[in-house]
Parts: C-alpha cells; structure tokens; sequence
C-alpha cells in the first residue's frame, strides 16, 4: 500500500488488475466507457482525460502518462510484442495494491462496466458500444476533442434517480436501518391527522 | 410468495415529500398516503412489476405508477431492489414522474 499515483492512473489500475495482460486498446475502451456512463448517470467524469477522435475511436495522449505513472510506481508492468504485424502493448498488474477513494457511484459504474464490457469481443465493444456512443456519433474531425458533454446527465434524467442517493438507501438498508412500509406508514397518518391538534 | 417491503430513512422522507408536498390538506394526504400503500402493496405481491433499465440501474428496477386523488393524477415511481433471501423488497428512491406542480 502508499503508492500514491493520480486519480486517472487508479482508475487504469482497476481494470488492469481485473484483466491480466490488458491490451491497451481495451484499456483505454474501458476508461472511455466508463467516463461516459459516469456522465450520464453522476453528471461528471470519473477521469480527467480529454477525449479525442483518433485511429482507433476515441484517445487522449495523457492515457499514455498515466500507463508511465502506474509503471514507475511499481504498481503495473507494460509487455511490449510485435504479433501478426501489430504492436500490442499490454499493460500487466505487478500485484500491489492500492487504496481506490471512488465515491459508492463511481464504484458501482465501474463494476457495470467491467462486468459488461471487460471480456466483450472487440469488435462488438467498438462497433456496438464506444462507436455508438453520442460523442463517438457526433465526431466528423480526425483528432478533434469529442464532445463528451453530449451525454451529461442522460441516464439520470430517463431513470428520474440520482445513483449515489440511490446507493446511500442502500447502505442504510443494509445496516438494517429501515422500516416495514405499513410502520412508516402508520406513522405519517397520525403525523398528519394530529398535527392540528398540537 | 410475497415479500416484505422495508424503507431505509432516505426513501421514507422521499415519500413524506410526495405526499406531504404534491398533496394538500388532512384529507388529500391521507388519501395519497393509501394510494401510495396499495401501489407498494402490489409490488411486494409481484417484484416483477418493475422495469429494468440498462446501466447501473439495471438490478435496480422502477416501478412506476398513477397516484389518483380526488382530480389529482401523478405519476410516481420506486427504485428497489429485491432480496430473495431475507423475503424482502428494499425501497430505494422514491419520487414523481414529470414536471413539478406549480
């Protein structure tokens, strides 16, 4: 533990750590994916990076410094190989763990996202997921920056719900903190029938 | 089988909200409040009631539902999750449908 990398660094981490020997082409699929869902349903990203039209769909240079970060602080090994006339560059994790500080709604889109998209074959991540995401759709300028403002809040305006409230009834559940419907219910009947009479 | 429907303290003040807000006067709530009963009633008689979207909500299905009081129609709806088991259904958001009453 006290490997102390930045937030987008920690955010490869998680899926190199679910995936031994990630191709980088995925990885950066995951993250983009993630940030995405992150926007629809919290508003905001997860990560930091600034999203581009590139060769292979969307990319942000920086991916690339964050990959050195998790590197040099021990916390990842990259491997390198020529195969069938193409680069892979895959990303390895070296086992060491570290302390993620995800909110309980980032986690839980990290989660739907490595567990929807992690093992997906490629060609139906690209095709039938990143690319038909609003900003992929809307992208026409090789390596212009992709309007991922597109997608703001969509998901939590067609479920009426805000994830990370929704967590937090949850978690009070889980602890057992609750009521059964009809007590909760009884009590608001005498709240409102006696609050006259006070 | 039914199950056993629980609300943590969030989703109780979410629902004091709706009724207490969206609905006027002794009468009208406490109405509301029976309505609101009957709907949760029916979904802990049938946890299939509720759809699934996809993302993270897809564990979580909505339950929507009409809310009629007197003229007054809303359109209310409950995120839950199902606990096979403890038998119980977790209320987890609470909230209307559509444009707030002016």
């Amino acid at each position: 533990m006290g490997a102390s990398v930045s937030r987008n660094a920690r955010l490869l981490k998680y899926f190199v750590q679910q995936y031994p020997g990630i191709p980088r082409k995925r990885l950066v699929k995951l993250v983009y994916m993630a940030d995405i869902i992150s926007r629809q349903f919290l508003g905001r990203p997860i990560s930091t990076f600034e999203y581009r039209l590139d060769k292979f769909g969307p990319y942000d240079p920086a991916i690339e410094d964050a990959v050195a970060e998790l590197v040099a602080a021990g916390l990842a090994r990259e491997d390198v190989t020529w195969e069938d006339n193409i680069n892979w560059k895959r990303l390895r994790d070296s086992g060491r763990p570290i302390a993620f500080d995800f909110t309980p709604g980032e986690s839980e889109i990290l989660a739907y996202t490595a567990k929807n998209y992690l093992n997906m074959p490629m060609p139906e991540l690209l095709d039938d997921v990143v690319y038909e995401t609003s900003p992929m759709k809307d992208a026409e300028v090789f390596r212009a920056p992709l309007r991922m403002e597109l997608v703001d809040n969509e998901g939590r305006k067609a479920v009426g719900f805000d994830l990370e409230a929704v967590i937090r009834a949850e978690r009070q559940a889980e602890t057992g903190n609750h009521a059964t419907l009809g007590a909760f219910l009884d009590g608001l009947r005498t709240r409102i029938a006696t609050r006259h009479s006070k | 089988m039914g199950y056993e429907l629980v609300l943590p303290p969030d989703t109780q003040s979410e629902i004091a909200d709706f009724i207490l807000n969206e609905f006027v006067g002794d009468v009208e709530q406490l109405e509301a409040a029976q309505a609101v009963e009957l709907e949760l009633d029916k979904l802990a008689a049938n946890p299939k009631l509720g759809t699934s979207p996809p993302g993270p909500f897809e564990n979580r299905p909505i339950y929507r539902f009409t809310i009629a009081v007197g003229e007054k129609r809303l359109t209310a709806q409950a995120s839950y999750k199902v606990l096979e088991r403890d038998g119980l259904i977790v209320v987890v958001g609470f909230g209307r449908v559509g444009p707030i009453a002016l």
